[in-house]
């Protein structure tokens, strides 16, 4: 016993001073938002995997015209209805350029006396498939992103005037959204669509102009838990002003279901971008977007299924890597919200 | 739970690609299992020689009201139902059929005289001269709203246009029964092809008695009409998507008629079409452009030949401003810029043809049965170095060095393709020319047609009744088809001609139209012929002596049989 | 209660009054004429055709005249269809829908329901992944995408089914299930995480104590309680099946009401645009409402009248 506490002499002892300085000092390195986020998601490996198969997507999206010579809109008609051919495969027995003809199976690259390779095969004017995939996916998701970005930018707005200043406008507000919620978005989306010249803006502007009422109504809940909360009050106290109050507490504190709630807008516009292409309401040719190409190819599943394959494929990677994506941000960010 | 993740993604990505691939590997094992067997026994039987046919068309029939209908589909159901003063044979010629014997026509020319058949309503009630006398003024009335009726009968029929204006009464109309089986005919020109335009739907006979007691349910459905043609129609509730022909006891020739039953649907997507016929669920398809090449050598393949011809419309004037189109050499320019066999054989593969020309070929011939083609000539044909020096022309006349022309067209998957097609063609071979397209509805297209609103538009016609003057009086200056800043006296006048000094001389006549096709498509380039079309048809071998008509109604079943 | 339902049927009244005017000047906006053959008419064989339908009167005319009639229930005639009132085309049209809709809705859910259940009691084995991994292919995959894929398996190849037309029951089985993929992954899902939570809690603990064998606890107590919350996402998932509709019925040749719309569209045909627009809204709004109710009813917690405030 003895021996024990001689261990703990007076010289090991050090007698300290609270110094004002280090009361303050946070031991752990301090994380952004964004590192705390990052941090986070990291663990998630499907999220992980989807957001590299995302952004290898995005990469062949803008690179992928290039890497073949042929040009996306280049018609050819004596190189249409090609079957996949990729230099290297031709002697595994795949992708060799073999498709129908009738009840055979032939070899049209032969049969047509054609030496060039098409990686993805050729649809029907003869138009290289694999860069008019990249070219179509690029189309589909900057017409998703600009179509989330503006419905973001409308929901966070009326979400948040309506939650913020509360009461009568509040009230008001609401109603109009009350209406509006009954109104189904695709008929007014295939109206506006009829009416407006066809193209990408008319697409967007009649996506994001319907999609943004969801939006608005979780801002609207984010803000009214915020706003009488503590730390804004104590902010409100010490003076303030409404725009300070917006901009330094509300707005990063909602800010992470913004994104969340995005991730799930985005796989929806290319949904609607798709159906719209698929229902003959969709883009000006001849530019290409999944839908389109989802549609061309939906005529030829039978002799050509590799024409509807490729880009439905594409279409439900992305789908699927947006929303797995998105469950990863919502488990990272808001640990609260895990469904 | 983080391995249950990635698991998660990756038999999720398996999954999806083994769902994909294994159905693209089907495609091939089951699917050569499946032409293989295509004549064998199973299919033989199938059919048995019952006297059914199966039928699809590819939209609903709006109406079966013979003076309300005007669509494709409506004149083609009218033409299997009923039955005018004439009919189409089985060589698309006009034959007496309500009529009895052939029409007595006055010297000069303006009355027809023609003698009843003693023929029944499929409810047993005669039919008479009185059912034509209602059924014209019925379809001239402006309120029964009919497009068509006005559409044929002004300027034709004695008093049509007054009555349309409203200063003449319905009983003014050039028509009377002077008995039950006399019925007269009044025009106000002499009109070459006015024994054609009686097989036309519009000009059957309808019975006032059962008409007026339906009211405004008549031919709301099946069942609320009569019918005096080889079949009636049944199994129709108005909107439906299916219905069914029944053999007409009631009919005057149905010892002609061999089929028992016709079963009709509706299928629009081409691929679903293809998919029905393979198994043996329907006899006839019309075949698209995607499924040419597959099934180039088949068998049960059938090329017909349409009547429809389609064209560029150049309009010279848009907006009260002269568009590039107004020079000559621009226009010529585009017209022998494009490849029409290529656009015909690679581009529509369906059987189409390239157009040199404006009237169809196949479809309206002098007495001795001489093709009008053969009194015309070609014209605008491809040639990139002719069309490359008018386009030098033309742009120096326009003094500069880069045109852009909209091309306005409908927005189907074919059309689609072929202003695809036509960009790629055109912007290739006429250096600084760069094609903006513009594809909207048919309607829409139509309105922009009305307001000139349009550079190029790919439009089409086709024709209602059997006479070269159906395509060449479009372009007239008044015509409301013109639209398009064109005018050209000579050409007014060559078609004036034609109705009112050449009408009688068949010969003369033709030559006149042939000469104002010249100088609609050689001089000016006004119009530039893009094509006729045909269509590629998959039929069942055992069906035989199915006839197709170059207008009115599409076919005749009346002589189709079961081998 | 009922003075919130009250109020709720007034709203649903104001939404239904402003889409049909906004469909109305929509509709008008639409370039083209819904006569077909408009363009071979001289212009005044043109005006005499128009004036029999009404339609060289002023907008403001046409609208008071057309909502005039909507409130005597009168949606007026089709133009496409020369003879047909278009609620009697609507409700004709709608059978076919409805059937499909009805089958992909109820069949959807208990599957759903069924995988997400053994997927949470089953937590990270192999059942739970295979569940998983089906409900969000089923949110992934566009629904025209996997009729396409159906068709072709079930119907071309393998010759289980018909490819396409009404030929009695047999052939609602490929849309049908074509439409249910959306419902069976959003139940799967939500199933799945309300029982696991469900499973968690202190009562299922004191069941389970008690002795209740594990199929009591699953059925009686977990599942009952994870069902509520259900409740809510049935409604966007019914009216998702709309959406669905539209291009599964063109896909299969089924002559239900998302066929005929996209055709009316096409052709201009005027008053069954407006028909059909504000037959899908009633459906829409009206979901929404008998959701809320329903919610109101299971789960007394929730205040109505305090809305989401």
């Amino acid at each position: 016993m003895s021996d024990s506490t001689k261990q703990y002499t007076k010289e090991r002892f050090e007698q300290i001073t609270i110094d004002r300085d280090q009361a303050e000092v946070i031991e752990k390195p301090s994380l952004s938002f964004w590192q705390d986020a990052w941090f986070r998601i990291r663990k998630n490996k499907a999220a992980i995997v989807s957001l590299f198969i995302l952004v290898f997507i995005i990469f062949m999206a803008f690179a992928g015209p290039f890497m073949v010579e042929h040009d996306p809109d280049e018609v050819n008609v004596t190189h249409a209805n090609l079957p996949p051919k990729v230099p290297g495969f031709e002697k595994l027995g795949i992708l060799d350029g073999e498709g129908k003809l009738g009840s055979k199976v032939v070899n049209l690259y032969e049969v047509k006396k054609i030496d060039e390779y098409y990686w993805f095969g050729t649809d029907s004017l003869g138009r290289d498939l694999f860069s008019r995939l990249w070219k179509g996916t690029q189309i589909s998701l900057l017409i998703a992103f600009v179509a989330a970005v503006i419905d973001v930018f409308i929901g966070v707005i009326y979400g948040g005037i309506s939650g913020y200043y509360g009461g009568r406008v509040d009230d008001i507000m609401q109603r109009i959204v009350e209406v509006l919620i009954g109104i189904p978005s695709l008929v007014i989306v295939i109206l506006m669509i009829m009416i407006m010249e066809a193209g990408i803006i008319s697409i967007i502007l009649a996506i994001a102009l319907t999609g943004w009422i969801g939006m608005s109504r979780i801002v609207r809940g984010q803000v009214l838990q915020y706003k009488n909360q503590e730390f804004v009050l104590a902010s409100r106290t010490l003076g303030a002003s409404n725009s300070r109050i917006i901009k330094k507490h509300l707005l990063p504190n909602i800010m992470s279901i913004v994104i969340i709630n995005m991730m799930f807008t985005i796989p929806t516009a290319i949904f609607f971008e798709a159906f719209l292409s698929f229902i003959g309401m969709g883009l000006q040719s001849p530019a290409a977007s999944l839908g389109t190409l989802i549609n061309d190819g939906y005529k030829f599943i039978e002799y050509q299924p590799h024409m509807l394959f490729f880009p439905a494929f594409i279409l439900s990677i992305l789908m699927i890597a947006f929303n797995l994506i998105g469950d990863g941000l919502r488990d990272a960010l808001d640990p609260k919200m895990k469904d | 739970m983080k391995n249950f993740k990635v698991l998660w993604l990756v038999s999720l990505m398996l999954v999806l690609s083994v769902v994909l691939a294994a159905c693209g590997g089907k495609v091939s094992d089951t699917d050569t299992g499946q032409e293989g067997e295509k004549d064998t026994p199973e299919k033989e039987t199938a059919g048995d020689s019952e006297q059914v046919l199966r039928l699809i068309e590819s939209a609903e029939i709006p109406s079966v009201d013979s003076s309300v209908v005007e669509d494709a589909v409506g004149f083609n159901v009218l033409n299997n139902v009923m039955e005018g003063l004439y009919r189409l044979d089985e060589n698309s010629l006009a034959v007496p059929a309500m009529a009895d014997g052939e029409a007595e026509v006055s010297e000069d020319g303006l009355t027809y005289t023609f003698k009843i058949r003693d023929a029944q309503w499929s409810n047993g009630t005669p039919v008479t001269a009185h059912d034509f006398v209602f059924a014209w003024q019925r379809a001239v009335d402006p309120d029964t709203g009919s497009p068509y009726g006005p559409y044929l009968m002004e300027g034709m029929v004695k008093n049509a246009t007054e009555i349309g204006k409203g200063e003449a009464e319905l009983a003014d109309l050039g028509i009377r029964a002077e008995d039950d089986q006399t019925l007269v005919i009044e025009l106000e020109r002499e009109v070459p092809y006015f024994l054609s335009l009686m097989s036309f739907g519009t000009f059957y006979p309808l019975n006032e008695e059962f008409v007026t007691e339906q009211g405004d349910a008549y031919a709301s459905n099946s069942d609320s009409m009569i019918y005096n043609g080889p079949f009636v129609f049944t199994d129709w509730d108005g909107t439906g998507n299916s219905w069914k022909y029944e053999k007409n006891e009631n009919y005057w020739d149905a010892d002609t008629v061999q089929l028992e039953e016709i079963y009709v649907d509706v299928v629009k997507e081409t691929a679903t079409a293809v998919q029905l016929y393979e198994k043996d669920q329907i006899d006839r398809i019309a075949l698209s452009a995607e499924y040419a090449m597959q099934y180039a050598d088949d068998p049960e393949v059938i090329n017909e030949l349409e009547t429809a011809v389609f064209y560029f419309k150049m309009n010279q004037e848009r907006n009260g401003e002269a568009t590039p189109l107004a020079n000559a050499d621009i226009r010529k320019a585009i017209a022998k810029a494009f490849d029409k066999e290529e656009l015909a054989d690679a581009v529509l593969a369906n059987g189409s043809i390239g157009a040199n020309y404006l009237v169809p070929q196949d479809f309206t011939f002098d007495e001795d049965g001489k093709d009008f083609r053969d009194y015309s000539g070609t014209f605008s044909e491809y040639n990139v170095e002719e069309a490359q020096e008018h386009w030098k022309k033309g742009l120096e006349a326009l003094g500069t060095d880069s045109v852009t022309i909209e091309i306005l067209g409908g927005d189907t998957e074919n059309a689609k393709k072929q202003q695809e097609w036509f960009k790629s063609q055109l912007e290739k071979n006429l250096e600084g020319l760069t094609i903006k397209l513009k594809e909207v509805p048919f309607n829409v297209r139509l309105e922009l047609d009305e307001t000139s609103d349009y550079d190029m538009q790919s439009a089409g016609w086709s024709p209602d009744f059997q006479d070269p003057i159906s395509f060449i009086e479009l372009f007239t200056e008044n015509s409301p088809q013109n639209k398009m800043g064109f005018a050209n006296a000579e050409y007014d006048q060559l078609i004036e001609d034609t109705k009112t000094t050449l009408a009688d001389k068949p010969v003369e006549r033709f030559e006149a139209f042939a000469k104002a096709e010249k100088i609609l498509l050689e001089d000016e380039a006004a119009i530039i012929p893009q094509y006729q079309r045909g269509r590629m048809v998959l039929m069942n071998s055992k069906v035989k002596g199915l006839v197709t008509h170059p207008f009115g109604g599409d076919y005749s079943y009346k002589w189709t049989y079961i081998e | 209660m009922a003075k919130y339902i009250v109020k709720r049927i007034a709203y649903m009244f104001m939404s239904l009054f402003i889409i049909a005017t906004a469909t109305f000047f929509l509709m008008k906006m639409l370039p083209g004429s819904p006569l077909q053959s408009a363009a071979k008419l001289s212009p005044e064989q043109r005006a005499v055709v128009y004036e029999k339908y009404g339609l060289n009167d002023p907008l403001p005319t046409q609208y008071v005249k057309y909502m005039g009639n909507l409130l005597q229930g009168d949606f007026g005639t089709s133009f496409q269809f020369k003879n047909a009132d278009v609620m009697t085309l609507i409700l004709k049209k709608l059978e076919y829908s409805m059937i499909l809709g009805t089958q992909a809705l109820i069949v959807g859910t208990i599957i759903g329901i069924v995988l997400g259940m053994i997927a949470a009691l089953k937590q990270n084995t192999i059942w739970d992944y295979g569940s998983t991994i089906i409900a969000i292919l089923g949110i992934s995959i566009p629904s025209f995408v996997f009729a396409v894929l159906l068709q072709y398996v079930f119907a071309v190849n393998l010759e289980w089914f018909d490819v396409g037309l009404w030929k009695g029951w047999k052939s609602s089985v490929l849309p049908s299930i074509a439409l249910a993929i959306g419902p069976v992954a959003i139940a799967a899902r939500f199933i799945r995480t309300e029982m696991i939570e469900v499973l968690s809690s202190d009562y299922i603990l004191l069941a389970k104590a008690k002795g209740a064998n594990g199929f009591e606890i699953a059925f009686k107590h977990a599942l009952r309680n994870a069902l509520i919350p259900l409740i809510t996402v049935l409604g966007p998932v019914a009216a998702g099946l709309l959406t669905g509709s539209l291009v599964v019925e063109q896909i299969f040749a089924i002559p239900g009401i998302g066929e005929q719309f996209v055709k009316s569209i096409s052709s201009n045909d005027f008053s069954v645009i407006m028909g059909t627009t504000i037959f899908f809204s009633v459906f829409l709004i009206v979901i929404i409402l008998i959701v809320d109710i329903l919610y109101g009813v299971i789960d007394p917690r929730i205040r109505l009248s305090g809305g989401d405030k």
